[in-house]
């Protein structure tokens, strides 16, 4: 880490803080601290019945948040990585209590303490888990759920005014929308307000049960994401997530959960359905009530629960055409066409690329807070905080770039396809060579050359006649970003960069000799549709 | 009494009705009568098809009417509400807003799509309002008019208008929702608002082929018999419709649900007729209620002794001559009442908003340390809208007000105020042939889906009929206007000094509240000049009536005063008859309707 990017310079406050801060603002220090150098909190939100718990399992790759419409899934819970499983509920005041939890047919069952509370406690659950290592993902109750202390805690969550309480809040949303309705858009809305995500920087769009908006056909994944596709561009809806990804969230669970029992029993059904695969398979009661394949009726129901019709017509016609030989075939086949590829691919570059940035904004409007809390306790304390954070949202660089992307993303300043791409590209927390979108093993004078010939492009991109003020500044935070780039590149000449095998999000440059793992540069555009003029 | 007979005594008392009001000289109130009996025996029934976006609205229809004429896409939605009736011309049209007038576009089956469906680039000031298909149908044939409506609640207009509108027009609503899951708030209190608005109600369950044993199906119908509705549940699919209607196999049709909601719709048809006659009942009640009193009146009036003439003459031209001043007068009355209310929202707007402005100033004046951006951002617009809010409250109390005085000036028909509880009269239009065809679709068009025009307006919602409090105040609104303010850039730390940060807020919320301002008074203008465009209409009719009314009472009364005290006996005997009459009709309605 360097001492003068955005995370050094906060560490070095937090740090500060803690060691000379009186008593509790003290303690803020420290767990801001923490923060900074820990994962990026996520939470999956959206109307109740959007299948957020399902897609949860399936990003997690395992099926651990209950999906029915038990009592866990009323409150908010977080899933993160830790040595053992281990369930706790944290309270309002901060106790946590350790929870019972078990597993049942490959699910889990969370026993939650009776009565349940009704305040807005939420759930942790730990579990070895290597995704959930620089994400922490939070299941949140629907907001509109007709018990009006549940849909809160979602509320609360989201909006969480910065620094109250002890429970962190969220870097990052990923909001799942069935359709466009006023109910998202009110609530979208709020959350903008509120000051957290309410940008597409912080907020994914997933077009959630894509896979049965058009009668579960074999093409409603392909139509479900041309109305994904209008959704991102909705005037109403860009500012606030910039693009909808279309996924099936049963199916993608199914994808990454599927067992060799399940898949030989689609091979069944493929073998007795190949006279006329769309007899069996025209509705579930018919695929239930006729029995192809021999398959118990038990055997039936349940590949119709973790499939669901189309999963089921879209898998028997790939087996029958032969495409897909064996069960890691199928699992990766469904993993793509739910979408859920797509979505990770989103995830990763939206978010956990830039992990260390967001936190930092989150870190930054905590001791924000802390300083309006603490304002009248401890004037000197605080009229330091807030000097230095001034001096950092002024200095640092990071938050410029946010800028030119949060700009970018929303339409707001106009960039060609490629240019919009390079963009997301430089803001990011990825290895100089990665946010110059080279290969490895580049050697560094030849990257230094790109990147002087992007920050001089950028330059005079930058002067045209014709745009506007706020845009001609927005260029130029690209072009000194290339700047950056080279500068960083200097520090580490004569040596071959090589991104760090964890996107740890310090942009520190290891040294590397010995076989390269090349990671595939992104040239395909996820941004916001619109700009693809 | 069975129905046949209890319809023989509707059609018996409404005739006698009918006859006593043109003896009167009420001929409107007879027109209201004939409408009302004429809707019993009105042979369609009118059925609107609702729901939230993409449940498969279209595809329902298209599956009652066993034919693909309902323009369906996956990506696009239902813009208009699109009416399918009976018809051998095979032919569709549109009808679109032109300027203050429409105009009606005629093409084959095949146009529909581009009429109905959403554009990418709807024509500016061009705004779709209806489209009609008339098709020769079995189904519709078999005395049916479906309504397709765009979806509610999606990113347009709300729920309420919806609710307001279907009431109106349609004898029956089928309300789609998703068999997936359990029904959402928002569509619990549509459906139970429906219920109230509209005769009948049925909920049909898309998509029911994609899960088990119809999906949510059992969960949806206690959901609504435990709020006390009633409303058969139907889970229905659309594709295995689809699919048996090319086949022809029973077995899957039986399957789709389909049998079951044509069943259920054919059960609401045989209704009907009950639920349009007790419609008709409490409608004629109100007619002989107006007659009795103007009997009354004019009896009284018979009984008392020989009158000064001359005084009452006199009196009665002096009514004439108020009439007619009055008459004259309204028009400036209207101007005068509604631009002074404009003009007092602007003041309130101005005076609100600076005030907003001066303590923004102050604080960013005063103030010291770092501006959070979003932060700030929510609380100006929440500042602002609390300043707008009470602006358009009393706007639309001052116009409330304006329309009460004009109320008043002319003495609105009593006969109104004892029918209103019952839905307007629109339906009576429906299925009717032409000429009476297009005041119906007129009046669909400009008043029961008025509310709709809002959707294309861009940032504020604008119709009297979306109700004034509903625009102005959304966070909907400010989202629009907010994009003028929200660009972070104006106020995040482009310059290295706080001074230069604090300079550039002032900036943006200054620019900010000088675009509120400009859209809000637009929006007061907008609003103020579709009142006086709406009072206008009926002020100038209310007006003549008024006035037509007291010229009649002047030469009754000079026709009186040249008549003969035995005149006056025939006439007290003619009055006394009329009220035998009426109080017999009366009687027969009380004993009818306690069945």
């Amino acid at each position: 880490m360097r001492p003068d990017s955005l995370t050094g310079q906060l560490h070095r406050l937090c740090k500060e803080l803690a060691e000379t801060a009186p008593g509790e603002l003290s303690r803020v220090g420290v767990e801001a601290a923490s923060r900074l150098d820990g994962p990026l909190l996520v939470a999956l939100a959206g109307r109740t019945k959007a299948g957020k718990s399902t897609l949860l399992n399936a990003l997690v790759g395992e099926r651990v948040a209950p999906t029915d419409m038990s009592e866990c899934t009323r409150f908010v819970t977080w899933y993160r990585d830790g040595p053992e499983y281990n369930v706790t509920l944290a309270g309002e005041d901060g106790a946590a209590t350790r929870l019972a939890f078990e597993r049942q047919g490959g699910r889990a069952q969370i026993r939650l303490p009776e009565p349940p509370p009704r305040d807005f406690s939420e759930i942790t659950v730990s579990l070895p888990s290597r995704r959930l290592r620089r994400v922490q993902l939070a299941d949140t109750p629907g907001f509109d759920s007709t018990d009006a202390m549940v849909g809160a805690r979602t509320r609360r969550l989201l909006e969480r005014p910065e620094g109250e309480g002890l429970l962190p809040r969220v870097d990052a949303v990923v909001y799942l929308l069935r359709h466009a309705h006023s109910a998202d858009l009110a609530f979208l809305d709020v959350f903008d307000e509120s000051g957290v995500p309410g940008s597409p920087i912080q907020a994914v769009g997933v077009l959630s049960r894509a896979d049965e908006l058009f009668d579960g056909g074999l093409e409603a994944m392909d139509l479900a994401a041309r109305v994904a596709d209008s959704l991102g561009r909705e005037a109403q809806l860009r500012p606030l997530l910039g693009a909808v990804i279309p996924v099936g969230g049963l199916l993608a669970e199914t994808a990454v959960t599927l067992t060799e029992q399940e898949f030989g029993w689609l091979t069944a059904v493929s073998a007795a359905t190949a006279e006329e695969p769309g007899l069996a398979l025209l509705s579930v009661d018919r695929f239930c009530d006729s029995a192809p394949g021999d398959l118990p009726l038990a055997a039936r129901e349940h590949l119709v629960q973790r499939f669901g019709l189309f999963g089921l017509r879209w898998s028997v016609a790939r087996l029958a055409s032969g495409r897909v030989k064996d069960s890691a075939g199928l699992a990766s086949a469904l993993s793509a066409v739910s979408g859920l590829d797509a979505l990770r691919d989103v995830l990763e570059r939206r978010f956990v690329s830039r992990a260390r940035r967001l936190v930092c904004q989150s870190v930054m409007a905590s001791l924000g807070a802390a300083a309006i809390r603490f304002a009248d306790r401890e004037p000197a304390a605080v009229a330091g905080i807030r000097g230095e954070l001034e001096r950092i949202r002024a200095s640092a660089h990071e938050l410029a770039e946010i800028r030119l992307l949060d700009a970018v993303l929303t339409g707001e300043a106009t960039l060609s396809v490629e240019e919009a791409g390079e963009v997301e590209r430089i803001v990011g927390d990825g290895s100089p060579l990665q946010r110059l979108g080279l290969g490895e093993g580049v050697p560094i004078g030849d990257a230094q050359a790109t990147a002087a010939e992007r920050a001089t492009y950028w330059k005079e991109r930058a002067e045209s006649p014709l745009l506007m003020p706020f845009e001609r500044d927005l260029l130029g935070i690209a072009a000194r970003s290339y700047e950056g780039i080279y500068s960083e590149l200097s520090q580490a000449r004569g040596v071959v960069a090589r991104a760090s095998p964890r996107l740890s999000g310090r942009r520190t440059v290891r040294l590397h000799r010995g076989p390269t793992r090349v990671r595939p540069t992104r040239r395909r555009y996820w941004g916001p549709p619109g700009s693809n003029r | 009494m069975n129905l046949d007979e209890a319809e023989g005594v509707l059609r018996d008392t409404s005739d006698q009705v009918v006859a006593l009001c043109r003896e009167l000289g009420r001929e409107d109130l007879a027109v209201r009568t004939e409408d009302a009996v004429a809707r019993i025996g009105r042979d369609v029934l009118v059925v609107a098809v609702t729901g939230e976006f993409k449940r498969g609205k279209s595809s329902l229809v298209n599956g009652l009417l066993g034919v693909w004429v309902c323009p369906v896409a996956p990506d696009r939605s239902t813009a208009i509400p699109t009416i399918f009736r009976h018809g051998e011309a095979n032919a569709v049209s549109l009808t679109v807003a032109e300027g203050q007038g429409q105009r009606v576009v005629k093409g084959v089956p095949a146009d529909l799509d581009g009429m109905v469906l959403e554009g990418d680039r709807d024509v500016p000031g061009l705004r779709r309002l209806v489209a009609v298909a008339e098709i020769p149908n079995r189904f519709l044939e078999s005395g049916f008019s479906l309504i397709d409506t765009p979806g509610v609640g999606g990113l347009g207009p709300g729920y309420g208008e919806a609710v307001v509108n279907l009431g109106g027009v349609a004898d029956a609503a089928i309300v789609v929702a998703d068999a997936g899951a359990p029904l959402n708030l928002d569509t619990i209190a549509f459906v139970e608002k429906l219920s109230r608005a509209c005769p009948a109600l049925v909920v049909a369950l898309s998509r029911a082929d994609l899960y088990r044993h119809g999906g949510a199906a059992g969960e949806i119908g206690e959901q609504l018999s435990d709020r006390g509705i009633e409303a058969d549940v139907i889970p229905i699919s659309n594709s295995l419709r689809r699919e048996a209607l090319r086949t022809g196999d029973a077995q899957l049709n039986a399957e789709s649900g389909f049998p079951a909601l044509l069943a259920a719709i054919e059960s609401i048809s045989s209704r009907r007729e009950v639920t349009a006659r007790v419609a008709a009942e409490a409608k004629i009640r109100g007619v002989v209620g107006a007659l009795s009193r103007e009997v009354d009146a004019r009896q009284t009036r018979a009984a008392s002794p020989m009158p000064d003439w001359a005084t009452l003459v006199a009196e009665a031209r002096a009514a004439l001559d108020s009439a007619r001043k009055d008459a004259a007068r309204w028009p400036t009355m209207l101007n005068d009442g509604v631009s002074d209310a404009a003009t007092a929202a602007e003041f309130d707007l101005r005076a609100g908003l600076r005030r907003a402005l001066k303590e923004f100033e102050e604080e960013l004046e005063l103030g010291s340390g770092a501006i959070r951006v979003e932060e700030f951002r929510g609380r100006v617009q929440a500042r602002v809208q609390t300043e707008l809010a009470p602006v358009f409250e009393a706007l639309e109390s001052r116009l409330a007000g304006v329309e009460r005085e004009l109320h008043s000036l002319f003495e609105s028909e009593p006969a109104d105020t004892d029918v209103t509880a019952l839905p307007p009269d629109l339906p009576s239009e429906w299925g009717t042939p032409q000429g009476r065809q297009n005041r119906g679709l007129k009046a669909a068009a400009g008043g029961v889906y008025g509310g709709l025009r809002g959707a294309q307006s861009g940032i504020m919602l604008v119709g009297v009929f979306a109700g004034i409090a509903g625009f102005g105040l959304g966070t909907l609104a400010l989202v629009g206007i907010g994009a003028a303010f929200g660009g972070k850039q104006l106020m995040d730390e482009r310059g290295k000094r706080a001074l230069s940060r604090r300079q550039q807020a002032r900036t943006a919320v200054r620019q900010f509240i000088d675009e509120v301002q400009l859209q809000a008074a637009r929006t007061v203008r907008d609003v103020a000049r579709e009142q006086l465009r709406r009072q206008r209409e009926v002020a100038g009719e209310r007006a003549a009536a008024c006035v037509a009314r007291r010229a009649e009472a002047l030469r009754l009364l000079e026709e009186e005063r040249e008549r003969t005290v035995a005149e006056r006996a025939a006439q007290a005997r003619a009055l006394e008859a009329w009220r035998s009459r009426l109080d017999r009709v009366g009687a027969r309605l009380a004993s009818g309707s306690d069945r």
